[in-house]
């Protein structure tokens, strides 16, 4: 286990920065997630955790060592791949022993650690395949076994689920986190999908364009965005939003739309506002505002209901059951309490 | 429970399906015959050849020609073998052919490495040059060639010829083994060097085991073009000891005219026989398919 602490890294490509100034220190054993939409850097990032990637300036450490120029064979760390990476000459027990075998560890060493990880991850009787006879949850499951048999103090997950089928990647994430709890390696696992991000974490660094836009628990992160890109990042289905003013204590949009205000917005003093309200935070209430329904989901467990409100849509999530139909004309009562108020110049939260 | 009752369809042909497998066969009819006719352009000259080797002097020349032996021999083949210098031009074609070849590939691999992995300006530029190389006649670098070793007073060398043969041997590879090289990705070499490897370690035991298809490919295409190659040859060397193969069927075509015709063609025999058996060795070696499984396909 290790500690990491990335100081003012930036990263350029020739004269193009990609990584602007990031700093954030990781604690022993914690499981951190980089999550943000393709092209905010937090591949770059854990490749440059990794020593894949040069660093341009700043430095990071790991278990205090500056390890900016060390090469990635001695940082003491292991990586799972997006695209698995598994060696197809070698067999799945070759494959795992690869880096022991590099160390010359002793035979029986070897195959104690192969046989514990290939265990943990129930792999035993595949030990003698190929990579492609294999399936993708099974070549996934080798990959975290190499990673395994390293008893390295960092792992590194670059975006490990995204090429399985969506019923496996909920197996694997749970199985992913069970390894975690066991092992209690310091994790940074990287991610486009804020789900992953959300069941996963210990703490979420949430990225744009380079930077971080916030770093957190997932819950402080669900319960109070610091931005509007991260509260429409974080939470499915996405907040809602509205643009408009505050007058007089109320919230009014451009259309005249009259929305309660939570207390911190009482007191702004004024400028456009953005307000945000999560879909499960509406009841069906006659106190509510105008809605009307245009499309209802239901998936067993909740109720999506899509309505316009003041010439917007707007999404709403109920988990009892409503009987509605499309073209109803209902009122949705958001909860003030759970609403949040941003800056609509620079998407700060209020 | 209801009765279920199964009863066989009967098959009824029209006269359009039938006239639609008639037109099928008759393609696949077509096909075979163009097939069996290039094959015939290519194996005919082939098996005159062997056929020839193994017929005595009086058979050769007969009206009408025979294509087998009536009285098969194999006084071509030990005349081949006792009273020319034929074993020792196959030893000097097998060194030259083999070394250069060798060499070829080796560069060739770290060079095409090189120019996948690592950004540098001239890298394009540098493969295509090297193809333009490839595409000049052979004769406008014979004769530069033939300069440069006379000056160096190594016309007749051996080591000289297998160098001059790196201007095939080299391009070839090149361009053989830079898809192989391309197509595997790099998560591969980056997962063994996280893994524990230098990036050297990484290029033997992962990039090499992976190319290793190209690598036999470019070696035996590199190895049969050598081992024909006559230009260089007849250039560079004059001197009747360090001879190659196809150097040393053209003097005996030239010294003994078609006086000694089952002697040439037993020769042209003998010096097919390694081209075969290395196409077969490939051929295994070749397989594809290795690569799969590495990454999510």
């Amino acid at each position: 286990m290790a500690t990491i602490d990335i100081k003012a890294i930036w990263k350029a490509y020739g004269t193009h920065p990609v990584i602007f100034g990031i700093d954030f220190a990781i604690p022993d054993g914690a499981f951190v997630v980089l999550v943000g939409p393709s092209g905010c850097g937090k591949s770059t990032l854990l490749r440059m955790i990794a020593g894949l990637e040069d660093i341009s300036s700043g430095e990071i450490l790991i278990d205090d060592k500056i390890v900016n120029d060390m090469p990635p064979k001695d940082r003491d760390i292991a990586m799972v791949f997006q695209n698995y990476a598994l060696y197809p000459h070698l067999t799945v027990k070759e494959n795992m022993a690869f880096s022991l075998r590099l160390r010359k560890e002793k035979r029986a060493t070897v195959d104690e650690r192969v046989n514990r990880a290939a265990e943990i991850l129930g792999l035993m009787p595949l030990l003698d395949r190929y990579p492609k006879a294999l399936s993708g949850g099974q070549r996934q499951r080798v990959a975290m076994g190499r990673a395994i048999v390293r008893d390295a103090s960092v792992f590194l997950f670059d975006e490990p689920l995204s090429n399985l089928d969506a019923k496996l990647r909920v197996q694997m994430r749970t199985e992913l986190k069970a390894l975690h709890q066991r092992l209690k390696t310091t994790t940074v696992y990287v991610t486009h999908d804020q789900i992953e991000a959300m069941t996963m974490a210990d703490i979420i660094v949430v990225m744009q364009e380079g930077v971080i836009m916030q770093l957190g628990t997932p819950l402080e992160l669900y319960d109070k965005p610091a931005n509007r890109f991260v509260a429409g990042f974080i939470g499915s289905p996405a907040m809602n939003f509205f643009e408009g003013g505050i007058q007089a204590g109320i919230f009014v949009t451009e259309g005249g739309l009259r929305l309660p205000l939570p207390v911190a917005g009482e007191a702004y003093p004024g400028g456009s506002v953005t307000y945000g309200i999560r879909p499960e935070h509406f009841t069906v209430d006659a106190a509510g505002v105008p809605a009307r329904v245009l499309v209802i989901e239901p998936t067993g467990s909740e109720t999506q209901i899509l309505a316009e409100i003041g010439g917007q849509e707007v999404l709403a999530v109920f988990r009892e059951r409503h009987a509605l139909n499309p073209g109803d004309e209902i009122r949705l009562l958001p909860d003030t309490e759970q609403a949040h108020l941003f800056n609509s110049k620079d998407g700060e939260r209020i | 429970m209801t009765a279920m009752t199964r009863e066989m369809p009967v098959l009824v042909v029209s006269a359009r399906a039938r006239r639609a497998a008639m037109k099928k066969r008759f393609e696949k009819l077509l096909f075979l015959l163009a097939a069996l006719t290039v094959l015939m352009i290519v194996l005919l000259p082939l098996l005159w050849m062997v056929a020839s080797s193994f017929k005595p002097n009086v058979e050769l020349f007969q009206r009408p020609p025979k294509i087998f032996a009536q009285a098969p021999t194999l006084e071509h083949y030990v005349e081949l073998w006792e009273f020319t210098s034929f074993p020792l031009y196959f030893l000097n074609t097998f060194l030259v052919a083999g070394i250069s070849c060798l060499a070829g590939v080796v560069i060739s691999l770290f060079t095409v490495y090189a120019i996948t992995r690592f950004e540098f300006i001239a890298a394009r530029a540098f493969a295509f040059g090297v193809l333009f190389i490839y595409m000049l006649p052979p004769i406008l670098l014979a004769l530069p060639f033939f300069r440069i070793w006379y000056n160096l007073n190594m016309l007749n060398s051996l080591w000289a010829l297998g160098i001059t043969y790196l201007t095939i041997t080299l391009p070839f590879s090149l361009w053989i083994l830079r898809p192989y090289i391309e197509a595997i990705p790099r998560a591969l070499e980056e997962a063994a060097m996280i893994d524990g490897c230098t990036r050297f370690q990484a290029f033997r035991k992962v990039i090499v085991p992976q190319a290793w298809p190209g690598i036999v490919a470019s070696f035996v295409f590199t190895f049969v073009v050598v081992w024909n190659e006559l230009l260089y040859s007849l250039v560079l060397i004059s001197d009747e000891t360090k001879r190659t193969v196809s150097l040393g069927i053209a003097s005996l075509i030239l010294e003994t005219s078609v006086y000694s015709w089952g002697l040439v063609n037993a020769a042209g025999v003998v010096a097919t026989v390694p081209v075969l058996f290395l196409f077969a060795f490939a051929a295994r070696q070749m397989a594809s398919g290795i690569g799969a499984g590495a990454v999510k396909g």
